[in-house]
């Protein structure tokens, strides 16, 4: 039912091109076109182990809730998540100073910064009014040989950078912090050994990569303390910024001349010259106004029915077509595979045919030599290489033409609507082909009608639909709306 | 794509050589036709104009196919390059491919079937016993500016044709003008005089008279035939290199 009130929604925005536009950047800019921060100005004492809290929230006053700010100070910096009251907890361990920080926040590709303040007073200044004891949500009973200990260890979503640091903390069954005790961090088999400081914090130092990472870490415990372990997974996200752009597309416009009857002999083009109906072509507009940005390893999947300016966009993309206004911007080799076999001489052989083809698609002859064997094993031709392709089935000519565009290992992979040819082993090898080029970081654009394939393969996708750009986001969603799109129009016609 | 030179000269000698392999396919005798259809055509056409011009034209053979080749050469090429971008609209349609390289790419295969051509002129005037000239080595001149020439009214043609595809015939009537207003087989001196000039117009035969020059008469080519040739080559090709630059993105919508 949501989804329905979804598409409802995009397609009342439609009118409203401008709208409809802002719709289709990735990341939702509003949410932090207004959003506000509120950090104020706090004195803490030094050696407290009170916190600094920060408040954030958007523009209608509701908490920014699993958003991770860059708080930087002068000597250290952190990265955290908002809570779900929109807060965030700064750990203060700072000598006596006043401090000026920043508050990073991402908003869209880019970062915006706010300023914070805070002051740190000697702790002999302190009040004397005592510490309150925190007050646990003590449901434990003590056992009365050994302590209970537990972990503050929450799960993280970050943002990449070189080193990233991830703090646990230590408790014992009063929740109170445990100092100097050692904790075992264990990431992919392998154990680092850190010790709690004065707060209980325990601190673990690594890079990790983009994506799902899980930390497990024990605590061995000894005669007075239990043991305990747990895990976490920290989510390393990856900026758009941090990423490496490889195709920038910026309003983008496609117009082609229809007309009922072409003129393409001069003397219907002198005739019509003569009586001034020469304007007789329509324009239609395959893309309108179309804008998006494809990073470094993105899986981008291009869905829309039949004439919504796909395969054009991928022509405009391969250098086919030069589109009426707008840019395309490509960054690295493509390889186009828009048709199999494309340039294919009919009476040449496989193997020349192999030359031919890796001709046009822009290959140094010394590569193609190189190559050759490879493209002869991959295609399953054996003895039939030498022959002419004429006398080559269909599928057979598919393997050759994917086995040859495919040598090349390219940045960017152009597919259309192509891995559904030959039998279902040549399909195998073909989408384990594309998955080991995907693994070394190809990006890949694919065009396909078969939803289950774009799911399978893709991490992103676009829907275009009568030229524009409906939908743009992450490949369920999207695929989701499309297919109910679909079956919505289906049962308006049935009900006609 | 196609960013050095490696990638494009790999692109033409793979261009060429399908041309070379698709013109003689199923053929009984393969490549000898590039040697024996010049041979058979200067035989036959000596067989029928050296009675009527034969008086006139001291060794007629040589004189005939001297002409021929180059006005084949041309007619050829050019009619090549004019049909390169519509005759390979299924390619141009499904890969990016620098289009004027087909063009290239004709050109070059006709400047290799001119070449043997050349090898049969040599022949006959070896037979005909015709005397050789060091001068035969300036012929490299005209040669020169008749590619230029080529490769602009090519690369016009080219743009036309696409638009036009009834500029193919029309290009075939033009072509048989030129060809009678080249002195191909007949001798420049039977034409009246007021003719005779308007065909120095024709830079066809500019190239025609100059490579005779050089190779049958062993002279000097006349240096005004030459540098009307030169100039007018080198306007064409400018002229098509700007007009294909302006068209050259708009070409595969037409296609």
């Amino acid at each position: 039912m949501k989804l329905i009130e979804k598409i409802k929604k995009y397609f009342k925005k439609e009118d409203n091109k401008k709208r409809a536009k802002q719709q289709s950047v990735p990341m939702p800019e509003s949410k932090y076109n207004n959003m506000i921060i509120l950090a104020p100005y706090k004195a803490a004492y030094e050696g407290d182990d009170s916190r600094f809290y920060i408040y954030t929230f958007g523009e209608n006053g509701e908490p920014i809730t699993d958003e991770i700010l860059t708080i930087i100070f002068p000597d250290e910096k952190y990265e955290l998540q908002t809570d779900w009251k929109g807060m965030l907890r700064i750990p203060i361990n700072l000598p006596v100073g006043k401090y000026v920080f920043d508050i990073v926040f991402p908003n869209g590709d880019y970062s915006q910064s706010i300023e914070g303040n805070l002051i740190v007073k000697a702790a002999s200044s302190k009040p004397t009014s005592p510490k309150k004891p925190k007050k646990p949500k003590s449901t434990h009973s003590k056992k009365p040989s050994k302590i209970s200990t537990n972990f503050y260890a929450p799960n993280m979503k970050m943002y990449s950078k070189k080193q990233t640091q991830y703090y646990i903390m230590l408790r014992d069954g009063n929740y109170d912090a445990m100092q100097g005790e050692e904790i075992r961090f264990i990431v992919d088999d392998e154990v680092y050994i850190s010790k709690t400081d004065e707060k209980g914090f325990a601190r673990l130092d690594k890079e990790f990569p983009p994506g799902k990472n899980i930390i497990k870490y024990e605590y061995l415990g000894n005669e007075k303390y239990e043991k305990s372990e747990g895990e976490s997974t920290i989510n390393v996200l990856v900026r758009n910024e941090d990423k490496e752009l490889m195709i920038d597309v910026e309003h983008l416009s496609m117009e082609f001349k229809v007309t009922k009857d072409k003129i393409d002999t001069l003397k219907e083009f002198i005739i019509r010259t003569a009586k001034r109906n020469k304007e007789e072509h329509e324009k239609i507009k395959v893309l309108d106004d179309i804008s998006f940005k494809v990073y470094k390893g993105d899986r981008v999947g291009i869905l829309g029915f039949n004439g919504a300016g796909k395969s054009t966009l991928l022509k405009i993309m391969s250098g086919i077509y030069e589109p009426t206004s707008g840019t395309i911007t490509t960054y690295g080799n493509i390889a186009p595979l828009l048709e199999l076999g494309a340039g294919f001489d009919k009476n040449y052989t496989g193997k020349n045919n192999i030359f031919l083809n890796g001709a046009f698609l822009s290959m140094k002859e010394d590569f193609i030599k190189e190559k050759y064997d490879e493209i002869v094993e991959f295609s399953e031709l054996g003895e039939f290489i030498d022959y002419p392709i004429k006398n080559y089935s269909s599928g057979m000519k598919s393997k050759l033409g994917f086995a040859i565009a495919t040598t090349i290992n390219p940045d960017i992979l152009i597919i259309d609507e192509i891995l559904s040819v030959g039998d279902i082993k040549f399909r195998k090898k073909s989408s384990e082909k594309l998955n080991s080029m995907m693994k070394d970081g190809a990006t890949v654009l694919l065009v396909s009608h078969s939803i289950s394939q774009i799911r399978k393969i893709c991490d992103r996708c676009i829907w275009l639909q009568d030229g524009q750009i409906i939908m743009d986001g992450e490949t369920n969603e999207v695929c989701n709306a499309y297919v109910s799109s679909a079956n919505g129009t289906n049962i308006k016609k049935r009900r006609k | 794509m196609f960013d050095t030179f490696a990638e494009k000269k790999f692109l033409l000698k793979q261009l060429v050589k399908r041309d070379l392999t698709s013109k003689y396919k199923d053929s009984v005798l393969g490549i000898a036709w590039s040697f024996l259809n010049p041979l058979l055509i200067m035989i036959v056409f000596t067989a029928i104009f050296s009675m009527i011009f034969g008086r006139q034209i001291e060794n007629y053979p040589v004189y005939f196919l001297s002409g021929r080749i180059i006005f084949d050469f041309f007619k050829s090429a050019s009619t090549g390059a004019m049909k390169s971008i519509k005759g390979n609209a299924n390619i141009l349609k499904k890969i990016y491919i620098p289009k004027y390289m087909l063009a290239v790419s004709k050109v070059c295969y006709e400047f290799i079937n001119f070449l043997i051509s050349v090898v049969i002129l040599f022949g006959v005037m070896l037979v005909t016993g015709a005397q050789f000239h060091l001068t035969a080595l300036l012929a490299i001149i005209p040669i020169f500016f008749l590619v230029m020439l080529i490769f602009g009214i090519g690369l016009i043609l080219a743009v036309c044709n696409t638009y036009f595809t009834d500029i193919g015939h029309l290009y075939n009537v033009f072509a048989l003008i030129l060809m009678y207003a080249s002195a191909l087989f007949y001798p420049m001196e039977i034409v009246p005089v007021t003719v005779q000039k308007l065909f120095t117009l024709n830079p066809i035969y500019s190239a025609i008279s100059c490579f005779r020059e050089c190779v049958v008469y062993g002279i000097f080519p006349n240096i005004y035939t030459l540098s009307y040739l030169a100039v007018f080559a080198i306007t064409t090709l400018l002229i098509g290199i700007i007009l294909f630059k302006m068209y050259d993105k708009k070409l595969a919508l037409e296609l």
